[in-house]
């Protein structure tokens, strides 16, 4: 405050009464659209609120794990796989014609690995609530639901709840009062206002089993999918989806198994060629 | 001021306005400040064993990137001068933790800066915040290069330039130092994502986009990484470069035979890394869309451009000594409290310029002048700088080269010279010179049968600065002058010459400064990745000539074709074909 002091003994009194309406005008102003801001009704669904556009068609770029995702790994290869005894026994047990047999070719096109596939992705609302996601490899559908899930899960794709990521930190000036006391408790905790963020989060249940790679790497049903999915726009006019996933496993993990997939976005539905799952 | 109620008003308005410009300045960042423990879920078998010799697989290299992927000898990393290089910029996901911490202003706390400390090979990276222009094209280029970060909502966007070649995989696939790379740093919770978009218009075909994930790791103890190198292998000659003809490296299917990677996509190429290519990996005879390459457009080294039209950059290397760029060869400037010590003069039309670039950094008086070749952009202004300059009383500053300059400059009694008297040297050397000049060692040594017969480079030792003249270019091949006496053998000789003089700073960057006879500033590493790719060129040309191969086939095999991009822009004077024919004949002569 030394320079206000120094303002305040250096100018005119006449002209204080002044100064301070210009202030007290502007502050109120500012504040006031803020209040505003935060005064408007909230977004009548998830659709509304978006703070970023996910749909439109999508192509993996495959320059990661390019041994594991674009041909079928051999048997017992788990490599960077936080996987536990359980699981690599399970693995070591893998036989894709039992599968087939049981009509269980889809095992690796479940939640947590039907992202890794060579494939494109179409995103589109299935309603105001309801973002769904599409894949061309394995034929697949997610429903990432904003509000009351409608699948019971038990299902490849599980039971998907979606948010839009909210801001963590707040400014300690948003529960200043205007006389300077700091507002707290309940008050100030409302105050606190968090804001949605650029990412989509959406947290995965009741999976049915299935494998993280082809290879017959296993995930039991106690399995929580996290995934954030983030959208980059780059200054050629690219952008790119970024999906980071979390996969908690207490059955076959010894830690929660962390990836990050990436996929282009284009520009019209070239390549989308639907195709059925398969086991090897 | 006694008035408590005014007084109060104003502070709550300030502070109202404070709050709310700050409110609207944070939103959307994020803090990144912690310890971050590296997760190896991905790539494993790349970032750790690494992966198979010859295996590209899912990178998108041109053709340029694959030759040079395949000339690579992992041998390489024997010499000291390859020991001690890190993992650069694009490559630090890979292997080690992270520390991440935020410089703020004082006044305004906002940040300036982050800072992220990679504790494998212990690089710090800082990426300013705060908006500042980059460095001229012309700077040195270092592992980490000049970051600059942006937010986009919740997402740090990087973009870093000024990078030096490096490897982004340790099976020889390369980023030039043409090359960009974008990140995005995004946190949830106590994951950190960071996505890598390498872009290079001189190995890559399409961008090489890579995604690493860390988790918060507050107890995390680093540990220091020192580097000191030494010859692993005892009695190898100087100069030494292990590397492999491309056409005829043995590991190139190593990877098929031991991981099954399907031939068809063992060399890599931005086709392999899209959906499509699943079909052909089952029937390699399946077409795939082409994806297109990236157009190549080597940079002219040399323009045109109107001499009126130019302006004269200059940047400081080092302590006492500048670099003068203009339209030709650079210009070296050693500054101390009695005068100025100039290499090299450029063009004539452009004097003036280059006298009003000197007075901005020193009033003081031109004394001495080297020229480092004969060639017609270093010696250009000799007279009109002489004359600008001072060397005792009123006399022009002295012009000081070795004497073949002068030999090839002059022409006997009665005959025409080849170059106007006026520009020739007005001192020669042939034996060793030093001199203790403007408060420091400097060491002129003439270079044999290199660039051409009469090259000199300048070693200021109290700066540690070495002025290279045509020795060493980083915009084209090396002009070998064989008319005035130059030789390719003399040219690596050389090179070798400057990597021994040079010694850099820790992690084979920075330490003795090299000013290149045209292009950017440099250090050791740089002119040990020159040397490196001329030694290579030499070797593929004497395996061809070996071959029975003519100066044609010699010429259509492109012995040079992974450097194109970069050195093989053509300039009135020199093209790669010249190079070549010049390796070629020399090589040939030498068998006889």
């Amino acid at each position: 405050m030394t320079a206000v002091r120094l303002f305040l003994a250096n100018t005119n009194p006449k002209c204080w009464t002044r100064i301070i309406g210009l202030t007290v005008m502007l502050c109120a102003a500012v504040t006031g659209l803020h209040a505003q801001n935060e005064k408007t009704a909230p977004p009548a669904n998830a659709k509304a609120a978006a703070p970023i556009d996910f749909t439109g068609q999508w192509v993996s770029v495959v320059t990661e794990d390019w041994r594991w995702r674009m041909v079928t790994p051999s048997k017992g290869d788990f490599t960077s796989i936080p996987l536990n005894e359980a699981g690599q026994k399970i693995g070591d047990a893998w036989d894709p014609a039992k599968d087939e047999a049981a009509g269980l070719q889809c095992k690796a096109y479940a939640a947590p690995n039907i992202l890794r596939m060579p494939e494109r992705l179409r995103i589109s609302w299935a309603d105001d609530d309801t973002l769904k996601l599409e894949t061309d490899t394995g034929m697949q559908t997610r429903m990432f639901y904003f509000k009351e899930p409608k699948s019971k899960g038990s299902a490849w794709q599980g039971v998907s709840q979606a948010s839009w990521e909210l801001t963590t930190g707040y400014n300690f000036f948003s529960v200043m009062g205007v006389d300077g006391s700091v507002q707290s408790g309940r008050k100030a905790a409302g105050q606190r206002v968090r804001k949605p963020t650029s990412s989509l989060t959406v947290v995965t249940t009741n999976i049915r089993p299935g494998y993280i790679r082809k290879n017959g790497v296993p995930f039991s049903d106690k399995a929580v999918l996290t995934e954030y999915f983030d959208r980059t726009n780059e200054s050629d006019g690219d952008s790119w989806l970024v999906v980071t996933s979390i996969l908690d496993d207490p059955v076959y993990l010894n830690q929660p198994f962390v990836i990050t997939t990436h996929f282009q976005k284009q520009t019209d539905e070239t390549g989308w060629n639907p195709t059925p799952c398969s086991a090897r | 001021m006694n008035h408590p109620s005014i007084r109060f008003l104003l502070k709550s308005g300030l502070v109202l306005l404070i709050s709310n410009v700050c409110s609207c300045y944070v939103m959307g960042q994020v803090d990144f400040s912690g310890n971050w423990a590296l997760l190896m879920h991905e790539d494993e078998a790349w970032r750790g064993p690494g992966p198979e010799l010859g295996e590209y697989e899912g990178l998108p290299l041109n053709a340029a990137g694959k030759m040079r992927a395949w000339s690579w000898n992992a041998s390489i990393n024997t010499l000291p001068e390859h020991q001690c290089i890190p993992l650069p910029a694009d490559d630090f996901t890979d292997f080690g933790n992270i520390r991440v911490f935020k410089e703020v202003d004082p006044a305004t706390q906002q940040v300036i800066a982050w800072h992220e400390y990679t504790e494998w090979q212990a690089q710090e990276r800082v990426i300013w915040m705060d908006s500042r222009p980059k460095p001229s094209e012309l700077a040195a280029h270092t592992w980490q290069g000049f970051s600059t970060g942006k937010w986009d909502r919740n997402e740090l966007t990087i973009q870093t330039t000024h990078l030096k070649e490096a490897l982004f995989e340790r099976v020889g696939t390369y980023r030039s130092d043409r090359g960009t790379l974008t990140e995005h740093w995004i946190r949830h919770g106590n994951y950190l994502t960071i996505m890598l978009i390498i872009s290079d218009p001189v190995y890559l075909a399409k961008p090489l986009v890579r995604t690493r994930q860390y988790v918060l790791d507050p107890d995390q103890k680093m540990r220091g990484y020192d580097c000191v190198p030494t010859a692993e292998i005892a009695n190898r000659p100087q100069g030494y470069v292990p590397d492999y003809i491309p056409w005829k490296n043995p590991f190139k299917l190593d990877a098929v035979a031991r991981y099954k990677v399907p031939e068809v996509a063992v060399s890599g190429g931005p086709e392999t890394m899209y959906p499509e290519f699943v079909a052909k990996l089952k029937n390699p005879n399946v077409k795939v869309p082409d994806v297109t390459e990236t157009h190549i457009a080597p940079t002219v080294a040399l323009s045109n451009s109107n001499l009126n039209d130019l302006s004269i950059t200059t940047l400081r290397v080092q302590r006492n000594v500048y670099m003068l760029h203009g339209a030709g060869a650079n210009i070296t400037i050693q500054v101390g409290d009695a005068s100025v010590y100039v290499v090299d003069t450029e063009l004539a039309p452009l004097v003036p310029k280059i006298l009003a670039a000197i007075k901005q950094i020193t009033d003081k008086p031109i004394r001495y002048i080297i020229n480092t070749s004969i060639d017609a952009d270093h010696i250009g202004g000799n007279a009109e700088l002489a004359k600008g300059g001072n060397q005792i009383g009123d006399t022009p500053a002295a012009i000081l080269a070795y004497e073949n300059v002068l030999n090839r400059m002059s022409a006997p009694t009665g005959k025409v010279s080849p170059v106007s008297e006026t520009l020739w040297p007005t001192e020669t050397y042939a034996t060793p010179q030093m001199q203790f000049y403007n408060g420091e060692g400097i060491q002129l040594i003439h270079e044999p049968s290199a660039h051409t017969d009469g090259d000199t480079i300048v070693y200021f030792h109290g700066s540690d600065v070495i002025s290279s003249g045509d020795i060493f270019s980083t915009e084209t091949y090396p002009v070998i002058d064989r008319k005035n006496g130059g030789t390719f053998k003399g040219i690596l000789q050389s090179l070798n010459h400057i990597i021994e003089l040079s010694i850099p700073k820790g992690h084979q960057e920075g330490g003795t400064y090299i000013v290149p006879g045209h292009g950017r500033i440099c250090d050791q590493a740089d002119v040990v990745s020159y040397r490196d790719m001329v030694t290579m060129i030499g070797h593929r040309i004497a395996d061809l000539l070996a071959d029975g191969k003519t100066l044609e086939q010699v010429l259509a095999a492109q012995p040079t074709m992974d450097f194109d991009g970069r050195y093989g822009a053509p300039t009135p004077s020199w093209t790669k074909e010249m190079f070549i024919e010049s390796v070629y004949n020399e090589l040939k002569e030498s068998k006889k």
